[in-house]
């Protein structure tokens, strides 16, 4: 129980708390420049058999140390072995996986591998008899060939470079995993062998392909010679500088470029339609925008303005029509992650409507996106609005945020799918449910409810929350369906959980703080918290270690509410002038009756009082922290309200309150700040019992039954 | 005979009826309610007193997301109890289809509840038999036309260039399932009036009967009985806009819109009503 002095005092320390400007983030920095020298540089030639299924290339990787370790050897992915037998890590957990995919394996002659068949350093040294393939993750998956080591004839100093040379040879997959080709359609990701990260003081972080589990690189800078047969559109991470015909051979070969990104993705299809059209920041973003976004951030209005980007889209001829809807979308993203996160740094974008059966309806490479759509979307659904304003988000939660998605995948599923519901609900509002009948869209017929992509994220994030903290390990998880739901929902519900706790300008300069922070960065988990700490001025580690690294449901609500007239007699025996006097009950209604029987004002009571009992319950084992505390708003039925905060650590604590009047209701977080609390429904307690919305709950639930009734009878 | 003057003759029976209608539209809410008890009970509980209760929105995933969280164990049981109202309302429908055929046909006499019921016992057992002969048809129907089909046209989507293809397929495939339903639904529907007009106890008898009926008219049978289908389908259609139509949350609206989901039932019923009495009149113009 806590007295009242401690809930005044309390209630000042989060006042003070909350109103306070950060100490040292006062004013979010303005994002860093590209750097000049990443510590990768590729060029690869890569020609593209449509015949044989086959991708046949060359690699020139330059890679400097940038540690303080000289480094013997060179860890390489090579993700599409994941393809290549079902003795692969990605296929071994793909079979016991109990959600997705379960057991899905390539048909015969389906599958994919990559073959590095010379790899010599530049000044001719083989480094071929050092090769082997190597497995470090848990459990260990002997078959498994997706990452494989070469060492050096001696080890690279800090500070120097070492020049390889590789020529691969791949067999391109029927798409597994959104890579792959169905008849002469591709979709190419995570194609070439690409060196994983040299972490100082731990190695080479270079995870093997897990299902459950997106990808880890450094930034480098690329060129790309991109062979295809004539007559092929190419879409491609970075920016395309020439075009060679070679009649003799009927290919055309482009090349792309594209300096500090962490990946290089590419498709070529025959059918395929290319749109272009410029994002204008001068026209997308008005100057009031431009004013409210600076004063928000505390930066001068220059340093949020937007640089124009040329937007290509390389679309199905089936799908022509929705190309509005396509650069709509790609504008609105463009704009709010621009101006809440910092500019967009490149030149260009690309996003593809993938190929049909290629599989890849939503992902993210540097500079390019997939986002899959259908044949006749509804106007009322935000698809494919929603996957673009994602896969595009994640060119800054991913591509210039550049997190570890193998061990800790939130900081940018999480991270992304809260901007990406922000953005959302900016630019479009909520978004209708998807209703369709053989593929004929009846969501605007049925007028299916629309809703805010948050409300969908928590009802997930609170099932989710007994299988697996947030802060896994991407091939940990239980399932996929924990996966998701913990990195992208819950991870998303807990951001939005603590916008609320500390309002929409300190969250909005946190994230723009982190993002300037770390562009062309590796940040973890630790990183992110510490810049909340910072710009928020409050520690909220625990919040992290609470809701995030573990798995504790958090619920606080009403136990009871009782508002009982307060008794101006109490029974029993009172010592009065030093003698034991007992207080019968028909005393008390004497006594009663002689108040009752005097003229107001006559010395009797100014009026009836009435004592309220609240009990708060902390239902879920989950704890509020660090002084922060659950707010409890009292209502009574004479219009005042009476406000607490109770500390939220014991599991209940019984209030009262004494006032003129009973109380009518109740609610714990009237603000809704918690918005990761499993369990609104007990939030609140009203002394008059609910009729309207219950009745209609009654009325569509009846009305559902009726009709599931009525089918049932029309085969009777 | 015109299969559109047998419609409208068959609407007006089933509106000169309404005290059948009345029956079926009380059993089937009564049925509704004591499936749907034990849900709102669930929710009375749950949101009784509670904010979130009064603010309820119609598919609330606020609450429906705490809803599966808290009972995530109760699925099984949730699925049997609905799956069991659903099952022994089909049985009943079986009973009250007697009682419904019997009193469209009767052109004379006044249905009450006792001359309703009285031919829900007198067919009952004739009428489930003839359901059990259908259950089979029925799976064949749902079973094999799209097995026919994904094995005459899976090559084709296999191959397919575009979505259009597997979309035409699917849609394809889902119209001729529900065509196919429908013929079984059709034959069986005339197998019933037979009973009914020839008092006759064998439904293999019935059924062959109403077999060689369609034999000679199928396209008109069958057009009648998708003219009130297409007819149900609009009225559906026409329903679910003006549902949407209505502005607000208030007290009126409220009750404008259960109002409005009850007279839906009562459309649906009089539909199955409607075809009864277009097909019996149908059958009876065929049979003199």
């Amino acid at each position: 129980m806590t007295d009242r002095p401690t809930v005044v005092l309390l209630l000042c320390v989060l006042v003070v708390l909350l109103l306070a400007p950060p100490r040292s983030a006062a004013q979010a920095p303005a994002p860093a420049a590209v750097p000049a020298t990443p510590v990768l540089r590729y060029e690869i030639w890569v020609d593209l058999d449509d015949a044989a299924k086959m991708l046949r290339g060359t690699e020139e990787i330059v890679w400097t140390n940038r540690t303080r370790e000289a480094v013997p050897d060179m860890f390489f992915h090579l993700y599409w072995n994941a393809f290549k037998n079902s003795a692969s890590t990605f296929f071994r957990e793909t079979a016991v996986e109990s959600v997705f995919a379960r057991g899905e394996e390539p048909k015969d002659g389906d599958w994919g591998w990559v073959d590095v068949t010379d790899i010599r350093l530049a000044d001719g040294r083989d480094l071929g008899p050092t090769r082997e393939y190597v497995r470090r993750d848990t459990p260990v998956r002997e078959g498994d060939q997706t990452v494989l080591r070469v060492r050096f004839p001696e080890p690279v100093k800090p500070g120097d470079n070492v020049r390889l040379r590789l020529e691969f040879r791949s067999k391109i997959p029927r798409t597994v995993a959104r890579s792959g080709y169905y008849k002469n359609s591709y979709f190419i990701g995570q194609w070439f062998p690409k060196p994983g990260v040299y972490e100082e003081g731990k190695g080479w972080n270079c995870h093997e392909y897990h299902a459950n589990s997106e990808f880890f690189a450094d930034f480098a800078d690329f060129t790309v010679h991109i062979t295809v047969p004539q007559g092929f559109e190419v879409g491609s991470s970075g920016k395309e500088l020439t075009r060679t015909t070679d009649a003799a051979r009927g290919t055309v070969t482009r090349i792309f470029s594209q300096a500090m990104v962490h990946d290089f993705a590419w498709m070529a299809d025959p059918r395929y339609l290319r749109v272009e059209r410029t994002f204008a920041g001068a026209r997308e973003v008005s100057p009031r925008e431009y004013r409210e976004t600076a004063a928000l951030l505390g930066l001068p209005v220059e340093a949020v303005r937007l640089p124009d980007v040329k937007m290509i889209l390389l679309i199905a001829p089936e799908h022509r029509g929705q190309a509005d809807r396509h650069f709509k979308a790609l504008a609105a993203a463009i704009k709010y992650y621009g101006l809440w996160y910092g500019p967009y740094p490149y030149e260009t974008v690309t996003m593809v409507d993938p190929p049909f059966r290629t599989e890849s309806g939503g992902m993210e490479y540097p500079t390019l996106f997939t986002a899959g759509t259908g044949i006749l979307p509804s106007a009322d659904v935000l698809s494919p609005e929603g996957v673009i304003v994602h896969e595009f988000g994640h060119g800054y939660w991913y591509g210039l945020v550049a997190n570890n998605e193998f061990e800790e995948a939130w900081l940018d599923e999480g991270i992304n799918t809260y901007s990406t519901g922000r953005v959302l609900a900016r630019a479009y509002g909520p978004g209708a449910f998807s209703l369709d009948l053989a593929g004929i869209p009846l969501a605007s017929l049925f007028r299916m409810p629309r809703v805010l992509d948050h409300v969908i994220d928590r009802a997930a994030a609170i099932n989710t929350v007994a299988y697996d903290p947030v802060l896994t390990a991407s091939w940990r998880f239980y399932n996929s369906g924990s996966y998701g739901a913990n990195v992208y929902m819950r991870a998303s519900t807990c951001l939005n959980t603590i916008e609320r706790l500390l309002g929409e300008p300190v969250m909005a300069r946190i994230m723009r703080t982190f993002h300037t922070r770390y562009r062309f960065g590796h940040p973890a988990t630790g990183d992110f918290v510490r810049v909340v700490n910072e710009v928020s001025g409050q520690d909220l580690t625990w919040f992290f270690d609470e809701l995030m690294g573990n798995t504790l449901n958090f619920d606080y609500g009403i136990g009871s509410l009782v508002s009982e007239e307060k008794p101006r007699h109490s029974r029993g025996i009172f010592d009065a002038d030093g003698r034991k006097e007992e207080m019968t009950g028909a005393r008390i209604r004497e006594l009663e009756a002689e108040d009752k029987a005097k003229p107001a004002g006559a010395g009797t009571p100014s009026g009836t009082l009435y004592v309220t009992t609240v009990t708060l319950r902390r239902f879920g084992e989950a704890r509020v922290r660090g002084g922060v505390g659950v707010k409890l708003v009292v209502g009574f039925e004479d219009g005042t309200r009476e406000t607490r905060l109770w500390d939220g650590q014991d599991r209940w604590a019984r209030l009262e309150f004494t006032k003129p009047a009973r109380a009518s209701w109740a609610m714990v977080d009237p603000d809704g700040v918690w918005l990761v609390d499993s369990n609104f429904a007990n939030n609140s307690y009203l002394v008059r019992p609910v009729r309207r919305g219950l009745l209609k709950l009654l009325a569509r639930l009846v009305f559902a039954v009726q009709n599931i009734l009525q089918l049932a009878a029309s085969f009777s | 005979m015109s299969v559109f003057s047998s419609i409208g003759r068959g609407m007006a029976t089933a509106c000169r009826k309404p005290r059948v209608l009345l029956i079926l539209y009380l059993v089937n809410l009564a049925v509704a309610l004591l499936a749907a008890g034990p849900f709102y009970a669930l929710a009375k509980a749950d949101l009784g007193h509670s904010l979130l209760g009064r603010n309820l929105q119609a598919l609330d995933f606020v609450w429906l997301g705490e809803l599966v969280y808290r009972y995530q164990n109760a699925a099984p049981a949730v699925s049997a109890w609905l799956l069991g109202s659903v099952l022994l309302y089909a049985v009943f429908s079986v009973f009250l289809s007697g009682g419904t055929i019997g009193r469209l046909l009767d052109t004379e006499g006044r249905t009450t509840a006792r001359s309703f019921f009285s031919d829900c016992g007198r067919y009952f057992g004739r009428f489930l038999r003839l359901f059990l002969l259908a259950l089979p048809c029925y799976v064949l129907a749902l079973g094999a036309v799209p097995a026919a089909l994904s094995a005459l046209l899976g090559p084709m989507v296999e191959n397919a260039r575009t979505a259009w293809t597997p979309f035409g397929v699917t849609l394809g495939g889902t119209a001729l399932t529900l065509l196919a339903l429908s013929l079984v639904h059709m034959v069986f529907d005339y197998a019933r009036l037979r009973t009914v007009t020839e008092d006759d106890p064998s439904s293999l008898r019935a059924l062959r009967a109403a077999l060689l009926f369609l034999r000679r008219r199928f396209f008109r049978g069958w057009g009648l009985y998708l003219f009130i289908a297409l007819g149900f389908l609009a009225g559906t259609g026409v329903a679910a806009a003006l549902a949407g139509l209505l502005p607000g949350e208030s007290l009126f609206f409220v009750a404008v819109a259960v109002g409005g989901m009850q007279l839906f039932i009562l459309f649906r019923l009089w539909t199955r009503m409607v075809f009864f009495a277009a097909q019996a009149d149908y059958y009876l113009s065929g049979h003199p």
